[in-house]
């Protein structure tokens, strides 16, 4: 790790839909200081070489999880990596994998977002509570059950770091996964039932064999490896304990 | 609504005899190893403890079946799941299917093999 | 409008992201897998009678076959590691308080526990 300032050499993989069948690497020298990150990087090579490369960005502050990238092979948001980490370089910054990618950096994220509505990612009531019986109560401990999983900021790096969503599109992955589990594990939530038949799928937990990437890349602690893989022995549970009560989820 | 036509995958079965024999081969495959694989053979092991007669005294005996059993079997379960699912990580997806058959009946079959034998010891 | 450049997926079991978390951790399952078939005919001989049971111990007494146990004894601790690394995460989540209860001492519990009935197993069977 160097400390200072200086050059360094950054290889960006470039896709122009109209004119490329696929990517090519460019290479762009940029100068960075101590606490350049990568996002400084690509912001100074749009500004002031090349204005066509595009990528996503806003918070530049690891909340809005929008610049995701791949830097040297590893998922990362490139607001939170810095560029004296990866002195004197060459850095390879690539869309994020798994997505198609839709021009340079910028990737395709419906596999992700069109699955959000069946995590039911919103608190389930079987009654709901009159305004007049005033909020629902809970306690610190209560709150600690889904204090990680609520943590997600939706940037993706987790599924960029499944190879088993790479290979099967249809898997509903780490951030969905972990995202039933941060509804199911809140107090104030009935809706584990409704929730049930998604965990319970091919598409749902059974298509992860725990390779553990996804939790070791996320920038906010969620550990969706986890969230999954618990949920395992609650679906085996459910599984074979249906046969006892009635009303598990799941179509036969 | 979408979810509920979701079918239930029959994973769990399959998923529950993979992590029994994977806590088996994960506590005590290192040790066994090394005396099945290298204490006995290099003699390192009490003399006549391991003649034919004593050793099916000890395998032969209810507790000693009871132990061989789960113990034979689940590490066949726990490989031959990995096995399967590193074909599909290889990328192999035409014929899926037939190799699951495979690699779970080889399974089963090594375990209704243990049983048998056990059942002559 | 053009089409999205989906990239494949080529050999991404021997990129070092995955291989040594996990690629090396599936590839054990071939040597439990040869043990289990070993254990399996020792069985076999067993019942087979006291002639096939001598034969199965010179069998087991060649080099090569210490040689194969050794390589089987390598894979069987890393998948014993791999196993203990992962396990904090297949369980259900335990709190003290408001904290999660740290992965890293659940690994440890299953280390001492490994190492307990380790070293039970090989006093108990040197005892003969
Ligand atoms: S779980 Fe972590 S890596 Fe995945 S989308 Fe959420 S914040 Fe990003
Ligand atoms: S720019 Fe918002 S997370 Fe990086």
């Amino acid at each position: 790790m160097s400390d200072g300032s200086g050059q360094i050499d950054i290889l960006i993989s470039r896709y122009d839909p109209e004119r490329d069948d696929q990517p090519h690497t460019e290479r762009f020298t940029v100068p960075y200081q101590h606490d350049s990150s990568v996002l400084d990087a690509l912001l100074y090579i749009k500004d002031r070489i090349d204005g066509s490369l595009s990528f996503r960005w806003s918070c530049r502050m690891a909340i809005c999880g929008s610049c995701g990238k791949m830097i040297n092979g590893v998922p990362r948001l490139s607001c939170k990596t810095f560029l004296r980490d990866y002195a004197p370089g060459p850095l390879h910054i690539e869309a994020l994998h798994h997505f198609p990618v839709i021009k340079d950096l910028v990737v395709e994220q419906a596999g992700f977002l069109d699955k959000l509505p069946e995590a039911r990612p919103w608190l389930i009531r079987e009654q709901e509570q009159a305004l007049a019986d005033g909020p629902h109560r809970q306690s610190p401990r209560q709150r600690a059950r889904f204090a990680s999983t609520s943590a997600c900021i939706n940037c993706l790096l987790c599924y960029a770091a499944c190879p088993q969503y790479g290979m099967k599109p249809d898997f509903a992955g780490p951030a969905l996964l972990a995202l039933v589990e941060r509804y199911n594990a809140d107090s104030r939530d009935q809706g584990r039932a409704e929730r049930m038949p998604l965990i319970n799928a091919e598409d749902g937990v059974w298509s992860c064999t725990l390779v553990g990437n996804c939790s070791a890349v996320c920038p906010k602690g969620v550990d969706p490896a986890a969230a999954i893989n618990r949920n395992k022995l609650e679906s085996a549970k459910d599984y074979f304990l249906r046969f006892l009560k009635i009303g598990s989820g799941g179509a036969e | 609504m979408s979810n509920q036509n979701k079918p239930r995958s029959h994973e769990p079965i399959v998923w529950l005899l993979f992590a029994a024999g994977g806590m088996i081969a994960a506590m005590l495959m290192p040790a066994l190893v090394v005396i099945t694989g290298i204490g006995a053979p290099v003699g390192l092991i009490a003399d006549g403890s391991l003649d034919h007669e004593r050793v099916i005294g000890m395998l032969g005996s209810p507790a000693g079946k009871l132990l061989v059993f789960p113990l034979i079997s689940l590490l066949f379960w726990h490989a031959m799941h990995r096995i399967f699912h590193g074909l599909h990580d290889l990328g192999i997806q035409a014929g899926l299917g037939y190799y699951r058959v495979l690699c779970y009946g080889f399974a089963l079959l090594a375990t209704l093999l243990t049983a048998g034998i056990l059942f002559l010891i | 409008m053009k089409a999205h450049y989906q990239r494949p997926m080529g050999r991404w079991y021997l990129r070092p992201f995955y291989l040594f978390v996990y690629t090396l951790r599936e590839l054990t399952a071939v040597f439990v897998l040869l043990y289990a078939l070993i254990l399996l005919s020792g069985l076999a001989a067993l019942a087979a009678g006291p002639e096939a049971w001598a034969s199965y111990r010179q069998a087991l007494a060649h080099p090569l076959s210490i040689g194969l146990h050794g390589l089987i004894l390598v894979a069987a601790l890393y998948n014993s590691i791999t196993w203990f690394m992962v396990a904090p995460k297949a369980m259900p989540a335990l709190f003290i308080g408001t904290r999660p209860l740290p992965g890293l001492l659940i690994t440890l519990a299953h280390i001492v526990v490994f190492v307990i009935v380790s070293v039970a197993l090989l006093v108990l069977a040197g005892a003969g």
